[in-house]
């Protein structure tokens, strides 16, 4: 025990004292800060030129009011935002201008206008139908929309909106009913979202509480966010940690010093120690920031319980696996084909997360939720989100999910048996296999 | 009789029981896939000596280690440690300085020694005991805190030759210590290994410094494709091969073709002298060296150890007359 505690313990000092763990320690979060600030400054540093839009209206019913709602728009928040006096712009006005030329065929106004969106006169053209509010007498019932810059969304989704809301007007009309009338009718029932009463034992009632979003959806997406983030931070450490070791010709010593199986239980020690360091320094940010600003009641303590638990066992699951290519290869590149199987091993339940949010009681939820692998993301998750899992569900997912790291744990330990002394040639699938089943 | 080793630092194994074999192999054999790397190999070496591996490259030598390490176990046979039979129940009192040296560039002297010191068992107290008493005796006291990759190569070896030892082992086992050290940090390894000997380590040496071998090693053994071709102390393999050598120098005089001399098998131009292997009368070879000129040097000795790794390692067979274990 003192060998594998000594093992660990150095194999933990090694990592936490370099300055690439102290590098990515810092460098995670302000990556994730870093995305979302680009983001902040991608949408302040947005194109806010105005938008030429040219209507060539051959319903001639419509342009007039697309022109009205568009300087509507144009003095709306949604183009200048801000106190009286002190508005900054925002979005970009839309400039509807109709065509003004003879018609000509499609083919030339297509051609025609094309060539100014080409030379910036115009950002975009429509061609609307003749028989777009009436569609049963005519086939030219549609709105065709022409730009270079088809990310752009705003503009053809706004006219959309104006178009249809004019058209169903127009429709409403002839039709001899009143628009306030429908408006009326159709008036939208508000839902409101609640989880469930509850009776205690004692025969205590606890009512319905209102449905919190963040609470229902963004913790859980948080917490298994995180705990993918540390993983994948510490897990392949595993790696790096044997093959260093082997490349730098450290391994012969250590194996005649310490057995395989407790250099592999060390060095998995020392990887989970890394994880669980990094869940402190994270966790205790979080919760740092949530007693400066007074929502410290936000965190869910029952949560970081279980997310420190799943935490450990996909820490010393992956690890292990990790450790078991660390052992089987003698260089990094011999890695590579290994570690590709292990990245989507990694990455696969994430892929599973949505689906899981949107039902996270369906069987394929359940189910999905008791395989090892997947469980410490997607069992997290149900953990999460109200009202979570059975209780069957979760012992029985995590005796599966012990079970499963204790047999990587030992299959780690045949894999280190044999590969840290076998150097010099790149194992293959089967050799790793017959190692394993070698008693 | 096992022989009983005094330990009197505080804190360490007051006594430690050694078996008058410190390592026995029997009829081992070690294949890598289809290949024998050791083949029916049997060895006993004697505790308390220093007993020298020699062997061409990729003859066997390092899976012979590995095997005595039971850094990898045997196909057939039985190997036998300090009295433990094929468990690694021995490999805390066993140092190990493999050939291809390895150190934590990052970590300091004295963490490293400290590391490698508690994978042996060694306490913490001892541990920083042992270690400056090391660090001083090779002259590194002041190099403790500093990291290795700020070391000379020379400084590194020894540095792990510390590591190797500082757990004070029964068995030490050093596979090349003296490839790349300069002629002065050989002479320290030379003498710190030899101070070992005397105080009671077994040492096994492998190495392709025959001289350093020939001077230090009570016994030899030498192993090829895998099979034990020599194996006794040095001096009953010299008497084996008989007194079959001549060194000669003629004065000012250009001969060259030696092969020509009656009986002489094989010449070898050491430079200063020719070294002559001959079957039959020497009296016959003095009479036409002198015919050729004035001989300034004639000497007939045992063949070198070089000399017999040579002709054993180039397919010869050794002698009829066997060697026998040591028995020291």
């Amino acid at each position: 025990m003192n060998k594998i505690w000594s093992i660990a313990w150095n194999d933990y000092l090694l990592t936490v004292a370099s300055r690439t763990f102290l590098i990515s320690l810092l460098l995670a979060p302000l990556l994730f800060l870093g995305i979302s600030g680009i983001q902040l400054i991608a949408r302040s540093n947005k194109d806010l030129g105005d938008k030429v839009l040219v209507v060539v209206d051959r319903s001639e019913v419509l342009y007039p009011a697309i022109a009205e709602k568009a300087v509507k728009r144009n003095r709306g928040d949604k183009v200048l935002s801000g106190e009286r006096g002190k508005k900054t712009k925002v979005g970009s006005r839309f400039l509807v201008e109709p065509y003004r030329d003879d018609f000509g065929g499609t083919n030339e106004i297509e051609k025609v206008l094309s060539e100014k969106v080409r030379n910036k006169d115009i950002f975009a053209f429509a061609l609307i139908g003749m028989d777009v509010v009436h569609p049963g007498r005519g086939s030219d019932n549609k709105i065709s929309y022409y730009s270079d810059s088809p990310a752009a969304y705003d503009l053809p989704e706004w006219l959309s909106e104006v178009a249809n809301e004019k058209v169903e007007s127009l429709r409403f009309e002839s039709a001899g009913i009143h628009r306030r009338t429908v408006n009326k009718l159709q008036q939208p029932v508000s839902l409101d979202r609640f989880g469930l009463a509850e009776v205690s034992a004692e025969g205590l009632e606890k009512q319905a509480q209102k449905e919190d979003m963040v609470e229902a959806f963004i913790v859980p997406l948080g917490a298994v966010f995180l705990l993918f983030v540390i993983v994948n931070m510490s897990a392949p450490l595993m790696l790096n940690m044997v093959i260093e070791e082997k490349m730098n010709k450290i391994m012969e010593v250590l194996v005649s010093s310490a057995p395989p199986f407790y250099l592999m239980l060390g060095k998995l020690l020392a990887a989970t120690m890394v994880g669980l360091t990094l869940a402190t320094v994270y966790l205790g940010s979080m919760t740092a920031l949530f007693l400066t600003i007074g929502e410290v009641d936000s965190i869910p303590g029952r949560l970081c319980l279980w997310f420190i638990l799943f935490l450990i066992l996909a820490l010393m699951s992956y690890g292990s696996i990790w450790g078991s290519i660390g052992a089987a290869c003698s260089e990094i590149k011999d890695t590579q084909n290994f570690a590709g199987l292990t990245m989507v091993m990694v990455i696969a339940p994430l892929a599973l997360v949505i689906p899981v949010m949107e039902s996270p009681g369906s069987a394929f939820s359940i189910g999905i939720s008791l395989v090892p692998l997947f469980a410490p993301v997607i069992m997290l998750l149900r953990l999460g989100i109200p009202p979570g899992p059975a209780t069957w569900e979760i012992l029985l997912s995590l005796v599966l999910c012990v079970g499963f790291t204790m047999f990587c744990v030992w299959g780690s330990g045949k894999i280190f048996r044999f590969g840290l002394m076998a150097q010099g040639h790149r194992p293959n699938l089967g050799q790793v296999i017959r190692w394993l089943l070698s008693s | 009789m096992a022989a009983i080793s005094h330990r009197r630092e505080k804190g360490a194994r007051t006594f430690s029981t050694m078996p008058d074999s410190a390592v026995r192999l029997l009829s081992v054999v070690k294949n890598y896939d289809r290949q024998r790397a050791v083949d029916n190999l049997s060895l006993e070496v004697p505790a308390g000596s220093i007993y020298g591996f020699i062997g061409p490259n990729g003859s066997g030598k390092t899976t012979t280690l590995r095997l005595i390490l039971h850094l990898i176990l045997p196909d057939q046979g039985i190997v036998e440690v300090l009295g433990e039979r094929g468990t690694r129940a021995a490999n805390d009192r066993i140092g190990y300085l493999p050939e291809e040296r390895g150190l934590y560039k990052k970590m300091t002297v004295q963490r490293q020694i400290g590391y490698f010191g508690r994978l042996k068992g060694v306490s913490g107290p001892l541990i920083r005991k042992r270690t400056e008493y090391w660090l001083d005796r090779l002259g590194l006291a002041d190099r403790i805190g500093a990291k290795t990759e700020s070391l000379s190569k020379g400084m590194r070896q020894k540095v792990q030759f510390i590591t190797a030892v500082i757990m004070k082992p029964d068995i030490l086992i050093l596979d090349e210590p003296f490839s790349g050290l300069d002629p002065l940090n050989l002479e320290t390894i030379r003498k710190e290994i030899l101070q070992l000997k005397r105080e009671g380590t077994t040492i096994l040496l492998s190495t392709h410094d025959m001289t350093a071998a020939e001077n230090m090693c009570d016994n030899i053994f030498m192993i090829d494709g895998g099979k034990k071709v020599l194996d006794g102390p040095l001096s009953k393999i010299q008497e084996n091969f008989g007194q079959d050598t001549i060194r000669v120098r003629l004065r000012g005089n250009e001969f060259n073709s030696w092969e020509t001399l009656p009986g002489v098998s094989a010449v070898r131009d050491q430079g200063r002298y020719q070294e002559l292997r001959f079957k039959g009368d020497s009296g016959e070879i003095i009479e036409q060296l002198s015919r050729l000129g004035v001989v300034e040097h004639f000497e007939i000795v045992q063949p070198s150890l070089h000399d017999i790794f040579l002709r054993l390692a180039a397919g010869d067979k050794p002698p009829e007359k066997e060697s026998e274990p040591s028995d020291e």
